[in-house]
C-alpha cells in the first residue's frame, strides 16, 4: 500500500459512518472528525492493534460489514487463558500467484486453513476449470486419502503438520508421486519435513503460505519462490494491499526494514470492498527477518519468519500446547518443580515421518527422576480439550515429552517456548 | 407389491438406464426388478475408476472412515443444500455451525446452502465443544448443523455449560443410525429442530417440512426429484433427476412406515417396523 492508501484507510475506517471500531480504539469523542494522517510521524503515533484488543469487542461490534455480508469466521485458539478470537472473513482476493506454480485442474485435497475447501473451488470456477476439492480431515486421513485417489486430486494445501499424517496413506493409496503441488501453511517449515516431503512426493512444488486467522487479507506475504532447499526455506514479499512495519517488541519502535533487521512483524490489511475489518498496524506476535532490500522479482522487501515473538501457544497436529497450561501443570507438581521452564520443539524423523518433539527443560527443587517427572506432566497436559500430550504419544502424533534438569538465572527473561 | 404410491414412469426408468450406460454400468444391473443396498455397492464398485474423469463430487459411500470397502460416490457438482438451506431462511439464523466430520465433504455444499441464505458458516471439530460454545455464545452463530450422536452430546453440553441452543438444529441421520430419539434437551426446547436422513454424506433422501420439523418426531418426507414407492416396510427410491448417478429402484437399507398425507400433501414416512 502506498502513504496515500494508507491515508485513506485510515479516513475511512474512522469515519462517523460505518464500523466504530477504530473510534473507539483511538478514543476519538463521539462529535470528532475522521482521523487524517498528513505525514509518517503521525501514521506511527496511531496505536499498534493487538488480539486482545480484538477479543475485547464482540463480533457484531467488530465488523465492518453487517453479519449477513460475512462469508465465514475463523477461530484462533485463546492464549493465555483468553477466550477464542472469531475473526470474520470475505473472500480472499489476489490469490492468482498460485497460477504461476499450478494449473488446478485437478481435484485438491484442502483442510479448512490456510483456505476453505468451497474457496478452492471458487479459485477453480474463475479460472474457467470445473470446481472441485476434497476436504480433508484430519481425523480420518485414510478416508480421505481413499476419495483423493478416486477423484483424480494432484494437490494438497492445510497446515504444515498435516502433511505426515496424510503422506502414508496417500503413499498407500499409491497417488504420492502423482501429488504435483503442495501448499503448506502454519508453523514454519522445518527442514526434516521438507525432506520428507520431497522423498515422499518426488513431483511436488512446495509452496509456503503465511497467513493468520486475524488477517481477512491474507496472505500476509506472498511467497518470492517454491520451497526448494535454499535457505531461507520460505521467503515472502509484501502484497499490493498491505503496509507491512517491522517494530522492536519490547520498545514498540519502529525498525527500518533493511537486510538482516528483526522484529516482530505489524501489518495493514485492507483488501478493497467489501471487507469485514480492515486491519490497522496488527501486531501480528510473529518475528520475521529481512532476508533482502529489494525482491529481484517482486521489488519490495523479502522476510522470513522466525517465530512467535512471545511464543505462548505452537500449533502441533491435534491441537495446540500452550504455556499457561504448562505452567499450570507444574504448579500441582510443586514439591517437585517450580513453574519456570523452557520448552524447545523440534521435528525429527520418526517412522512416519517429521515427528513433533519437545524437550522440557523444568526447574527442579530437589534431586528428581526426571523421567517420572515427564511421563506425570504428559499425562496431565492437555492439547485439547479432549487430549492430553500423553494420549498424542500413545497414538503416534508426538514423540515422547523428555524432561531436563534447569537452572536459570535469577530474575532471567527466558522465552518459554522456542521452535528450533 | 402393494402400496406403489406415486407411479414409477417407464419414460425415468429409460433415462436412468441411458445414465447407466454412459458409466458402462454392466446390464445386468439393469435388468433387476429392486436394487437392494448390496448390489448397488457392486454397481459403485463398478464406476470407480471412472469418477476421475467425470465433473462430479467424490463422496464416502460411507458414513463410518473406518470402513475398508470405502469407495466413492458420484454426487452432483452443482453447490447447494436445498433442505439445509430452507431451513435456515426459515428460522431466519445468522451463523451455522458446523460439526459434521469433514469427511462427509459437505463443506461446499454447506457454504453454498448458507451464503444463498444469508448466514455465515464456523467449521467446528466435533472434539472442540468449547469452541462451538464460544462461537454460539459470542459469534452469532444461532444453527447447528451435525449427525444424531453429536446432537445428544453438544446439546448436552452446552445445556450443563449455560448456552444457549440457538435457533435451529439440523440434524443428519444415516441410515444405519441407531438413535432416532431426538435429545430431550432439543425436545423439550422451543428450539427448532429440523432431520434428515442421507443415503451417503451429502445426499438428502429424506426430509421434513416445517409442520413435521414442528412435530419433532422421526416422521419424514421423500426429498424432492425422487421417486418413491412402497412395500411393506421397504422404500424404493428413484431418482433424482440431476444425479450423476441416479438411483434406480434402490431399497433404502432401513424400515419405514408409510403413516399418511401431511397437511403440506406430502407422504409421511415413520422410521422403524
Amino acid at each position: 500500500m502506498s502513504f496515500n492508501q494508507i491515508k485513506e484507510l485510515v479516513a475511512l475506517t474512522t469515519g462517523k459512518e460505518g464500523g466504530q471500531f477504530y473510534r473507539r480504539l483511538y478514543g476519538l469523542r463521539p462529535d470528532a472528525p475522521s482521523i487524517k494522517i498528513n505525514s509518517l510521524g503521525d501514521w506511527e503515533s496511531l496505536p499498534l492493534l493487538t488480539k486482545d484488543d480484538l477479543l475485547a469487542v464482540p463480533l457484531k461490534d467488530r465488523s465492518f460489514l453487517p453479519i449477513s455480508k460475512i462469508d465465514h469466521l475463523r477461530p484462533s485458539s485463546g492464549t493465555s487463558g483468553k477466550g477464542a478470537l472469531f475473526s470474520p472473513r470475505t473472500y480472499l482476493r489476489e490469490m492468482d500467484y498460485r497460477l504461476a506454480y499450478h494449473d488446478f485442474k485437478r481435484p485438491i485435497v484442502s483442510y479448512t486453513v490456510p483456505m476453505m475447501p468451497h474457496w478452492h473451488e471458487q479459485f477453480q470456477q474463475a479460472h474457467g476449470i470445473a470446481g472441485c476439492s476434497i476436504s480433508f480431515d484430519p481425523k480420518n486421513p485414510a478416508a480421505c486419502a481413499r476419495l483423493a485417489r478416486i477423484a483424480g486430486a494432484d494437490a494438497l494445501s492445510f497446515f504444515a503438520f498435516h502433511v505426515p499424517l496424510i503422506a502414508p496413506h496417500l503413499v498407500r493409496e499409491g497417488i504420492a508421486e502423482h501429488i504435483r503441488f503442495i501448499e503448506i501453511a502454519g508453523e514454519a517449515c522445518t527442514r526434516a519435513l521438507f525432506e520428507f516431503m520431497r522423498q515422499t512426493f518426488p513431483r511436488a512444488l512446495i509452496l509456503p503460505f503465511y497467513g493468520s486467522s486475524e488477517v481477512e487479507d491474507s496472505p500476509i506475504g506472498m511467497p518470492c519462490r517454491p520451497i526448494t532447499g535454499d535457505m531461507p526455506l520460505a521467503l515472502y514479499h509484501g502484497k499490493p494491499s498491505h503496509y507491512h512495519e517491522i517494530i522492536d517488541p519490547d520498545t514498540l519502535e519502529v525498525v527500518e526494514p533493511t537486510q538482516d533487521a528483526e522484529g516482530e512483524l505489524v501489518i495493514t490489511a485492507y483488501p478493497g470492498e467489501p471487507a469485514s475489518f480492515p486491519l490497522i498496524r496488527f501486531r501480528t506476535g510473529d518475528t520475521v527477518r529481512v532476508v533482502e532490500n529489494e525482491c529481484a522479482e517482486h521489488g519490495t522487501w523479502s522476510f522470513t519468519v522466525l517465530g512467535r515473538t512471545q511464543m505462548d501457544f505452537i500449533k502441533i497436529q491435534g491441537g495446540v500446547l500452550r504455556a499457561d497450561e504448562i505452567a499450570r501443570v507444574l504448579q500441582t507438581m510443586q514439591s517437585d518443580v517450580t513453574d519456570r521452564y523452557e520448552l524447545h520443539c523440534t521435528d525429527e524423523p520418526g517412522h512416519h515421518g517429521p515427528l513433533f518433539t519437545p524437550l522440557l527443560r523444568v526447574e527442579t527443587k530437589r534431586p528428581v527422576d526426571v523421567a517420572k517427572i515427564a511421563a506425570d506432566i504428559a499425562a496431565s497436559l492437555r492439547v485439547s480439550p479432549t487430549m492430553t500430550y500423553a494420549d498424542g504419544v500413545a497414538e503416534g502424533r508426538y514423540a515422547r515429552l523428555i524432561c531436563e534438569e534447569f537452572h536459570p538465572a535469577p530474575g532471567a527473561k527466558s522465552k518459554r517456548i522456542v521452535r528450533q | 407389491m402393494s402400496g406403489a404410491h406415486i407411479a414409477h414412469t417407464e419414460s425415468s426408468r429409460q433415462r436412468i438406464f441411458e445414465v447407466y450406460r454412459t458409466w458402462g454400468i454392466p446390464e445386468t444391473f439393469l435388468h433387476g426388478n429392486r436394487m437392494p443396498s448390496s448390489e448397488f455397492m457392486l454397481l459403485l464398485m463398478a464406476i470407480q475408476e471412472r469418477i476421475s474423469g467425470m465433473n462430479v463430487r467424490a463422496i464416502p459411500s460411507s458414513f463410518n472412515p473406518d470402513d475398508p470397502t470405502l469407495m466413492a460416490f458420484p454426487h452432483t457438482a452443482k453447490l447447494g443444500w436445498n433442505s439445509c438451506e430452507r431451513a435456515i431462511r426459515k428460522s431466519v439464523s445468522h451463523g451455522v455451525l458446523s460439526r459434521v466430520p469433514l469427511f462427509w465433504q459437505t463443506e461446499p455444499n454447506l457454504f453454498a446452502a448458507c451464503q444463498k441464505a444469508g448466514a455465515l458458516v464456523l467449521i467446528n471439530d466435533i472434539g472442540n465443544m468449547p469452541l462451538g460454545a464460544a462461537a454460539i455464545r459470542d459469534a452469532e452463530i444461532d444453527a447447528i448443523v451435525t449427525d444424531s450422536n453429536d446432537a445428544l452430546t453438544f446439546s448436552s453440553y452446552l445445556a450443563k455449560s449455560g448456552v444457549p441452543l440457538g435457533r435451529l438444529w439440523i440434524i443428519v441421520h444415516s441410515p444405519d443410525s441407531t438413535v432416532w430419539e431426538l435429545p430431550g434437551t432439543l425436545r423439550d426446547n422451543p428450539v427448532k429442530v429440523a432431520q434428515e436422513i442421507h443415503l451417503f454424506p451429502g445426499v438428502t433422501v429424506l426430509e421434513q417440512c416445517s409442520v413435521l420439523q414442528n412435530k419433532k418426531e422421526s416422521h419424514f418426507h421423500v426429498s424432492d426429484g425422487y421417486e418413491s414407492e412402497h412395500d411393506g416396510d421397504v422404500l424404493i427410491l428413484s431418482g433424482c433427476e440431476d444425479a450423476p448417478l441416479p438411483l434406480l429402484r434402490y431399497e433404502l437399507p432401513m424400515p419405514m412406515q408409510i403413516r399418511k398425507v401431511c397437511t403440506c400433501g406430502k407422504t409421511v414416512f415413520s422410521v422403524g417396523q
